[in-house]
């Protein structure tokens, strides 16, 4: 069996009488895995008590098998973190700075000066090493706490929202560098963000957090694959009733869509073809404006794991509809 | 150099086994060594202790009976008596500790772990594997011998050539305890005077602030130990609010020196400097683990 590269059991994270973490219960076999969650909802406070940063108040962390409390020291070399804040050292080049991370790490000199050039360069700041970081724009910044994540070469890869304050080309960018670290060298990536494409396109599992409690833990293709063969419909408003009635009656289930005029088609059993649809429209007589698959968005996704716990009050674009 | 891609690459080097403290000594030392006025007053204090060390030969090639000679003039003038003797190299190492090693510690230590915490490098730090006792030990480790580069140095060169250019073999016993002395002496102080400039900086995060709260503490308590020693009709234990005092009793103490034999009663009792020495460090030492353990509970 092979070890997990990080298990969470029972943790809990506490500011004083405030509770960040509630006893989370969570397991990563690989990979990239996005920490989802609004502002607040415990994904910087997750990262930071398994590096250490935070005490957990109870329940334990274990990162590829080995408890974060016996092995931190040595689990630390293996971790590379890049903070949702600004972290460097003051004073020193850019390069200087890193070549120093890196010797913490067990580098030899010459090696870790040698390493800082490369994740420099790597990151796009071959050219801006000499500088000191303070004299960096945001974007620059961003890249070098990356590069710093890298520098000693960890297995695992935590990132706190790497793309905040990056304007659209930068932040593609980032993502590109992420992708290519975690896809072609095989560094497990932990990525604790609110914006969901990121997490889109980076990760293959999900966790989504809200108020220090995991709402849920999924595959990337668990959460935005829908019913198996569910159909997004658009009609015309005035005959979405009839529709329904029609479709009810073949034995199908319709969800109101998040747009207006948008319906979902679900069957228990089968998998409902196009056709369905069609013949259903006839049957009612209702033009049909659009049939596709009812794949959802990450951010479906979310907004039901966050709104799981609160199903007694009714969502008003999420409650069956007939 | 060969080009290299742009690309990232595993390392597949060895990694070293060596405490994480190491680099960060290291690291501290060359960061020191960049401010010039660090450079400066490290490079004059080495320098005036060579610059001793060469007169002190040169004299005694040129008057060989020098010692004797000082000694009769003072005998003469009605003085007391010259001699090159632990009494004398208290007096010299109280040169390097005013001027030297006081202004040295501000001067190296004042932005050391407050520039760390205004640029969250600390949290860079304990993300890796170094822990808050290893990183303040690499940081007091370079912090101390910075200080004893500064003032040790010096004041070895002059005992060498003291010993160098001794007239007999009596001069040698008298003296061959003062460097071993004076070494844990400065020692002490360094360690003293390092971990309570980190505590200020750490609590004041500010480079402005701790060099205001150093003038209070050598100049404000260095005047209020005297007034009070005067108005306690001569408590010694109140000079012990002077850390120039207490730097001065802890190496007259490793020195062998008796200063109410000399005369020289307005100092704090042994005892009280000692005190106030593993005081200050102890107190010190736990401020800056508070401030560090906030950062970092590994």
């Amino acid at each position: 069996m092979s070890t997990k590269v990080l298990e969470l059991e029972g943790l809990v994270v506490k500011y004083g009488s405030f509770t960040a973490l509630h006893g989370v219960d969570a397991s990563f076999s690989g990979g990239a895995l996005g920490l989802l969650g609004p502002n607040g909802a415990g994904k910087s406070s997750m990262l930071r008590s398994i590096l250490g940063l935070v005490a957990p108040a109870a329940g334990s962390v274990r990162v590829f098998g080995e408890d974060t409390k016996s092995a931190g020291a040595k689990l630390r070399r293996k971790i590379g973190y890049m903070p949702e804040r600004d972290c460097f050292l003051g004073g020193v080049s850019c390069v200087s700075g890193l070549s120093h991370f890196a010797q913490t790490c067990g580098f030899p000199k010459d090696d870790a000066m040698l390493r800082a050039h490369d994740v420099l360069h790597f990151v796009g700041l071959g050219e801006e090493r000499y500088r000191e970081v303070s004299t960096f724009s945001v974007g620059m910044r961003q890249r070098y706490k990356l590069a710093a994540a890298l520098v000693h070469d960890p297995d695992v890869l935590f990132l706190d929202e790497p793309t905040n304050g990056l304007d659209p080309q930068s932040r593609m960018r980032m993502l590109g560098l992420v992708e290519r670290v975690s896809g072609e060298h095989g560094i497990h990536l932990i990525l604790a963000s609110h914006l969901l494409p990121d997490v889109e396109r980076l990760c293959n599992e999900v966790w989504v957090l809200d108020q220090g409690k995991m709402k849920r833990t999924a595959t990337m293709e668990e959460l935005t694959t829908a019913a198996r063969g569910a159909k997004r419909v658009r009609i015309d408003r005035e005959g979405a009733a009839e529709f329904t009635r029609c479709a009810q009656a073949e034995g199908m289930l319709v969800d109101l869509g998040r747009n207006d005029g948008e319906l979902v088609v679900t069957h228990p059993e089968l998998i409902v073809e196009p056709e369905n649809v069609f013949a259903l429209a006839r049957k009612a007589g209702v033009p049909l404006l659009g049939v596709k698959d009812a794949a959802r968005s990450l951010e479906d996704a979310f907004l039901e794991a966050l709104e799981g716990e609160n199903e007694a009050e009714p969502q008003p674009d999420k409650q069956r509809a007939y | 150099m060969a080009f290299r891609a742009a690309e990232y690459e595993r390392y597949s080097g060895e990694r070293t086994n060596r405490p994480s403290w190491l680099p960060i000594a290291f690291g501290t030392i060359q960061r020191g060594w960049k401010s010039k006025w660090v450079r400066r007053v490290s490079v004059l204090s080495l320098v005036l202790g060579f610059g001793m060390m060469v007169m002190m030969y040169m004299i005694n090639q040129v008057v060989p009976e020098w010692r004797s000679i000082t000694e009769q003039a003072a005998k003469h003038a009605g003085q007391p008596a010259f001699k090159v003797d632990t009494s004398y190299y208290l007096m010299l190492i109280q040169i390097f500790v005013r001027p030297i090693l006081l202004p040295l510690a501000l001067l190296f230590g004042y932005d050391l772990i407050a520039s760390d915490m205004r640029t969250n490098a600390l949290e860079a730090y304990f993300s890796r594997p170094v822990t808050p006792i290893g990183y303040l030990t690499g940081r007091t480790l370079a912090f101390v011998s910075f200080l004893m580069l500064a003032t040790f140095g010096p004041f070895f060169l002059v005992w060498l050539a003291d010993i160098a250019t001794a007239p007999n073999d009596e001069h040698f016993a008298a003296i061959s305890h003062v460097p071993i002395g004076l070494f844990f002496a400065l020692l002490l102080i360094s360690l003293m005077i390092s971990l309570m400039v980190q505590a200020v900086t750490s609590l004041t995060k500010s480079a402005t602030w701790s060099n205001l709260v150093f003038v209070v503490i050598f100049l404000f308590f260095g005047v209020m130990g005297p007034v009070l020693y005067e108005i306690t009709d001569h408590q010694q234990n109140m000079m012990a609010f002077s850390i120039i005092n207490v730097t001065k009793v802890i190496c007259g103490t490793f020195l062998g020196v008796d200063f109410q034999a000399n005369g020289d009663h307005m100092n704090a009792t042994p005892g009280a400097a000692f005190g106030v020495a593993i005081g200050v460090s102890a107190v010190s030492f736990l401020v800056i683990m508070r401030g560090l353990r906030k950062r970092s509970l590994v």
